[in-house]
């Protein structure tokens, strides 16, 4: 194994999920700052939205989030903002303006509908809410279809959109929109079967066949075309725009996870980091955290053929939770793989909303995660706040949330653990 | 309103059972199971064919029973077993004079079993315990309860009966020491139907007591809770017995993909719906293990509880499994039979009992005929076309006979021939063929009849095409019917999950939660 020679950094951030890639960004503005991850990303996973808030503390007939009943009751970052000097009003708009500008700029062109709901159907037929999602994804509201003809297209051979399925759900989820699945199969892509998503975007590349597909939309009588995402991030804008300028319908993407759309966020955060001045070390391991009382000083970040020490003044963990792989499990147990670390419940958020999916069963499961004071600061295993290592996003206890709700609260908690990290670099 | 020579209430593999016999005696038989076929104790074992030897020393009369049916089973529905052999295994710790004991008991009850050296033993189960101590051979073999009981009401329809599911008995209205009329409704729709019957076969298995008490009888029996915990992939050649009074974790089963572990002992006071529990899965696994190290090392998908009925005035292990066919006429009902206790190897001849039973009060002289006619007519399996010819052993295997139409499915219908259930390699035609037949309502009726969703990820993958397959079906609501599905998947597996499992199964609910915005019930363990 090769030993590098040490690096010094303003501040190390460990994780390249939302989380991670956010509190580089934003504290690679004033900072030199690098980025350590292991592997895929729970981001990349995910459905590529990213909701702050959830259906029960909307208010329906103001069309307004109800602020209080978020910072009191649901979120606990929304607790940790509201009890540090920073507050919900002020983080929100900054976070959701600075992903926005650094998506755009990279080619993934987000509908920020941070105080509305962007309502969407999913490939199984159901619906799902969220406040910022790509524009291509985004059917807008879904009740805007009323009254209308919704055409789902599958391409035969890709699972990711089965259209009888989703017409079958969607008949109860979408009242007064008919929707008719249709199934197409493209020449060059003939009796093959489980193709990702990837592929078919392969496909997808040379001219003719995006038209091929187009002709194959105009056939169609629905003015509404929903289609699984078959774009990468390079090709997104054009490949979607082209598909609706030249077959004159609306035609958009349902949410998938573990499909394009995740990876497409993934990418565009990456670039969007790097074009902030991070150094992004991918497929780096961190095997060791150096730590001296309540001081993080270095970690040894490695690959399988090199090695190397990084020394900081600052060290953020978004390492995301046990489905990103940041916490190890211990038979039921939650624990922390660098035991360095305070891991427990957090607070009184003992009773998850049932929105999120849970049962006590799984509740038990995923609750804990890293405990931080109210400036982000991770704890020692005794419970001393640390003085220059701070937590963020889904590995911290509670904010482990089910895939797509969460990032919001992963975006909201870095960039708040960023900003008091930025004091101590 | 409808007459019917008999009627019966129970549709697992002894209801099933008394149905065959019956129509094929020629009587104009109704069935009716309140789940669905087979989803009580007959699909809640660990699947195997008894070679008797495991009650051999306490229960000599079930053994000697279990020896007899398990020849008749073999020639009967040879596609729903596979004869793999069964072994008992002595280890240290155990009483050391209990393998002569079971030699002889098992020679005194006709049960056949052959004597192996330790060398040999490990031969035929090279997983087994490098601790082992004597070893015998028996003639266990794994079975299909469901692949069973489905055929059984298959062959009693072609015979003329009628079965169906999803109907529970509300009551019977009594006159003159005879049940007149039964009422029953659907359980899904509600849709009350009445029944005139002549004579009522009470096959309810461990609900018997409570459809007795609708004619105001009492049956004296017990009811006990069995779990067991099923691993992905076969630990071990055939069946492996402890050689020691029957007690926790010393069955392991390898059937189809998986190998069951069975079975925990723990009498209830009345049958209600059981759910296995952690501490139950971890005793089985922790004792089978002593037995088979190689079950620590694979992945349990599933831990699931059954309840066995029991014709004991003792509760538990002590127990007999035999059984008895009560007629109730001298308690003043003339034209009620019960069927109580027993056990899946010898349901054909409770069956057979409870017939014999019920034609004395038909006045039919009509005998059995089921020891000697086989279940569906076995023949030889054609090669098939193209990529489906992959599946030809195991479509044999699980659909029999019957899998003409299963192929037919999968090789004529748009992508027949998908693999939707990847863990068990299920076809969307298969999954087709069923979800269009009228007693499928379910996804778990699916999973029962396929075995999609029974594997690695327990649905997580294959559950949007099962519903995919079924939802163009149904009247019901497609999202309810899969949150159903997957609360019960979860229910199975919450018992067995830690560490890398865990962290997979946290990912599966939370694509599931999350992005699909299902709701998961809540089970707590």
């Amino acid at each position: 194994m090769r030993e590098l020679k040490p690096l010094h950094v303003d501040a190390l951030v460990i994780g390249h999920g939302a989380a991670g890639l956010m509190a580089a960004s934003s504290l690679a503005e004033d900072n030199n700052v690098a980025v350590v991850g292991k592997g895929t990303t729970a981001t990349s996973l995910s459905t590529g939205c990213v909701s702050y808030i959830r259906k029960d503390i909307f208010k329906q007939e103001q069309g307004i989030i109800d602020l209080e009943a978020l910072a009191r009751s649901v979120h606990p970052f929304a607790d940790i903002i509201e009890r540090s000097s920073l507050t919900l009003e002020e983080v929100l708009p900054q976070v959701s303006s600075f992903l926005f500008r650094s998506l755009s700029d990279q080619g993934l062109e987000m509908t920020d509908d941070t105080f509305h709901f962007v309502d969407m159907l999913t490939n199984a037929g159901t619906r799902y809410a969220c406040s910022i999602a790509p524009t291509f994804t985004a059917a807008g509201r879904l009740d805007r279809l009323e009254g209308e003809q919704l055409a789902l297209l599958g391409i035969s051979g890709q699972g990711d959109l089965d259209p009888e399925l989703v017409a079958v759900m969607s008949a109860r989820e979408l009242e007064g929109v008919k929707v008719r699945p249709h199934r197409y199969a493209m020449k060059g892509l003939k009796g093959r079967s489980g193709m990702t998503s990837a592929e078919v975007a392969f496909h997808l590349r040379p001219e003719g066949n995006l038209e091929e597909l187009a002709a194959a939309i105009r056939e169609l009588d629905e003015d509404h075309v929903a289609i699984p995402p078959l774009f990468e991030l390079q090709r997104l804008h054009k490949g979607m725009s082209e598909l609706s300028t030249t077959t004159g319908r609306n035609v958009f993407e349902l949410v998938t996870p573990m499909s394009l759309p995740g990876q497409r966020l993934q990418e565009a955060m990456e670039r969007a980091a790097v074009g902030h001045g991070c150094r992004l070390l991918k497929n780096h391991l961190v095997t060791k955290l150096e730590v001296h009382g309540a001081r993080v000083a270095a970690a040894i970040i490695q690959t399988p053929t090199r090695v190397q020490r990084v020394t900081f003044n600052s060290v953020i963990l978004a390492t995301g939770d046990l489905v990103g792989g940041g916490l190890a499990l211990q038979g039921r147990e939650v624990v922390d793989p660098f035991s360095a670390f305070k891991v427990g419940k957090f607070g009184e958020m003992e009773t998850l909303p049932d929105q999120t999916g849970y049962d006590a069963a799984m509740r038990a499961f995923v609750e804990a995660g890293y405990l931080v004071t109210n400036d982000m600061r991770l704890l020692t295993r005794e419970g001393k706040p640390f003085e220059n290592a701070f937590g963020a996003g889904a590995a911290l206890a509670s904010f482990s949330f089910p895939t797509g709700v969460g990032l919001g609260g992963e975006l909201l908690t870095a960039w708040v653990a960023a900003e008091y990290a930025r004091e101590v670099s | 309103m409808a007459r019917v020579e008999a009627l019966i209430i129970g549709g697992g593999a002894t209801g099933a059972g008394v149905a065959r016999d019956l129509a094929l005696r020629g009587i104009d038989t109704l069935l009716l199971e309140r789940g669905d076929f087979c989803a009580g104790a007959s699909g809640g074992n660990h699947g195997m064919l008894h070679s008797g030897g495991r009650y051999a020393v306490m229960d000599p009369s079930s053994a000697r029973e279990c020896a007899t049916e398990n020849k008749i089973l073999r020639h009967l529905a040879p596609y729903c077993l596979e004869d793999c052999g069964g072994l008992f295994a002595s280890l240290p710790g155990d009483d050391a004079d209990y393998p002569d004991r079971f030699e002889k008991a098992c020679r005194d009850a006709k049960v056949e079993l052959s004597a192996l050296s330790v060398k040999e033993a490990r031969e035929v189960e090279p997983g087994i315990s490098p601790a082992l101590l004597r070893a015998y051979k028996v003639n266990d073999a794994s079975i299909d309860p469901f692949s069973l009981v489905l055929g059984n009401i298959e062959s009693a329809r072609d015979a003329g009966a009628k079965a169906l599911n999803y109907q529970v008995v509300q009551s019977f209205k009594i006159s003159r020491g005879s049940i007149d009329e039964v009422l029953y409704r659907d359980s899904m729709t509600g849709g009350a139907e009445k029944v005139k019957p002549e004579v009522v076969i009470n096959a309810a298995g461990a609900w018997v007591g409570e459809i007795a008490s609708l004619a105001r009888l009492r049956i004296d029996m017990h009811v006990d809770k069995g779990t067991m915990v099923v691993l992905d992939g076969r630990v071990c050649n055939g069946l492996v017995n402890r050689l020691r009074p029957p007690s926790n974790g010393d069955i392991v089963v390898p059937n189809h993909t998986a190998s069951i572990v069975g079975t925990t002992s723990a009498p209830l006071s009345r049958p209600e719906p059981v759910s296995a529990t952690r501490e139950e899965a971890l005793s089985l696994l922790k004792e089978a293990s002593a037995m088979l190290p190689g079950v620590s090392r694979a992945r349990a998908v599933r831990a699931y509880a059954g309840i066995r009925p029991l014709l004991s005035p003792v509760p538990g292990r002590e127990a007999s499994r035999g059984f008895q066919v009560l007629d109730h006429s001298s308690k003043g009902v003339n034209n009620l039979i019960s069927v109580v206790g027993g056990k899946l190897t010898t349901y054909r001849l409770m069956a057979e009992r409870a017939a014999d039973a019920a034609c004395r009060v038909l006045g039919s002289s009509e005998r059995c005929r089921t020891a000697s006619a086989p279940l569906m007519r076995e023949e030889e399996a054609p090669r098939l076309e193209g990529t489906l010819d992959m599946h030809r052993i195991r479509l044999q295997r699980k659909y029999g006979p019957a899998r003409r139409k299963v192929v037919e499915a999968c090789s004529q219908r748009p992508r027949g021939n998908e693999v939707v259930c990847s863990c068990e390699q299920v076809l969307r035609g298969e999954l087709e063929h069923f979800a269009s037949h009228p007693d499928v309502r379910t996804l778990g009726d699916l999973t029962r009849r396929t075995r999609a969703g029974m594997g690695f990820c327990q649905g997580g993958m294959c559950a949007l095409g099962m519903l995919s397959a079924l939802a163009q079906r149904t009247d019901q609501d497609p999202k309810r019917l899969l949150e159903g599905y997957l609360s019960d998947r979860w229910k199975g597996l919450c018992p067995v999950l830690e560490g890398e499992q865990l962290r997979q199964e946290v990912m599966k609910r939370y694509l599931l939660t999350g992005t699909y915005q299902l709701r998961i019930r809540e089970v707590v363990r």
